[in-house]
């Protein structure tokens, strides 16, 4: 589950654009792969099996937030911090990134999240999302070319490229 | 420039190490029970696919054993207790039939008394 959990989050955050949200459907999209667990005919297409279930339950997700007009008390509170400030300075980042990621398509997001958080390469990505190599980097360089524009450069610590 | 990876670090969920155990222990904790019925199925049924095939041979080895055994042994009486069977539950009496059997003519005499034995 620790192997895959990054994974899964990523698909969720894509499509809901919201971490919190994101976090609650990926740890119940693990509840269901394992009670759905026989529905697995070939055990090494684990993954791919894995983010289908957590796109469709998100899918489903944000249909049914859409029809409320309040979201469900979050099942997991922020304990108290030792280091307040940074906290808030790392809230407002993610905030900020959330809403950026909010203006792009859901397969640029999904593709700049799991290239950029969760480090596959691009042949991994065009497999799991069923689009060819070349419009994985066309979608990650339009994603990247998005969030700096919205974003800047003060917000964003870039790292080298890999 | 477009070629560098963006940090999403402030939304990566493993990044609190703490925190993301705790998120691991919860759902741990959820598909506990689901995890203990598929490890007790698939125990069962393990074992049972791993002896199906050895006492389904025994069973065929036991089976023709048996058959041909019974075959040699008992065959003929359980033939002839049969036919007997047979003729007395349709009313027939024995010596007659035994008459059919052996495909003897019974003189007359005979035939009436066997006739008139109680059955």
């Amino acid at each position: 589950m620790r192997h895959h959990y990054r994974a899964a989050y990523a698909v969720a955050l894509a499509v809901l654009g919201n971490a919190m949200d994101a976090e609650d459907v990926t740890q119940d999209s693990f509840v269901r792969a394992v009670e759905r667990m026989d529905e697995l005919r070939e055990p090494e297409r684990f993954k791919g099996w894995l983010l289908q279930i957590v796109r469709n339950r998100s899918r489903n997700y944000r249909s049914y937030r859409r029809l409320r007009t309040t979201r469900p008390l979050d099942t997991v509170t922020a304990a108290g911090s030792e280091n307040p400030g940074a906290d808030a300075e790392r809230a407002e980042l993610r905030g900020a990134l959330e809403s950026a990621l909010g203006e792009l398509s859901e397969v640029q997001r999904e593709v700049v999240l799991l290239h950029d958080l969760e480090g596959w390469k691009h042949r991994e990505i065009a497999q799991s999302l069923e689009i060819s190599e070349g419009m994985s980097r066309q979608h990650l360089m339009a994603a990247r070319r998005a969030l700096r524009e919205r974003l800047g450069g003060g917000l964003l610590k870039e790292y080298s490229n890999d | 420039m477009t070629d560098e990876r963006i940090d999403f670090s402030a939304l990566d969920p493993t990044a609190d190490g703490d925190r993301f155990e705790e998120k691991v222990e919860r759902i741990n904790a959820v598909v506990a029970p689901a995890l203990a019925v598929r490890r007790a199925s698939a125990s069962v049924f393990g074992q049972v696919a791993g002896w199906w095939r050895p006492l389904l041979a025994a069973a065929a080895i036991a089976g023709v054993v048996s058959a041909a055994t019974l075959a040699l042994v008992e065959g003929p009486a359980l033939e002839s207790e049969s036919e007997i069977g047979v003729a007395e539950a349709i009313g027939v009496p024995e010596q007659i039939a035994q008459w059919v059997r052996s495909e003897e003519l019974p003189d007359p005499s005979e035939l009436l008394i066997a006739l008139e034995e109680p059955r």
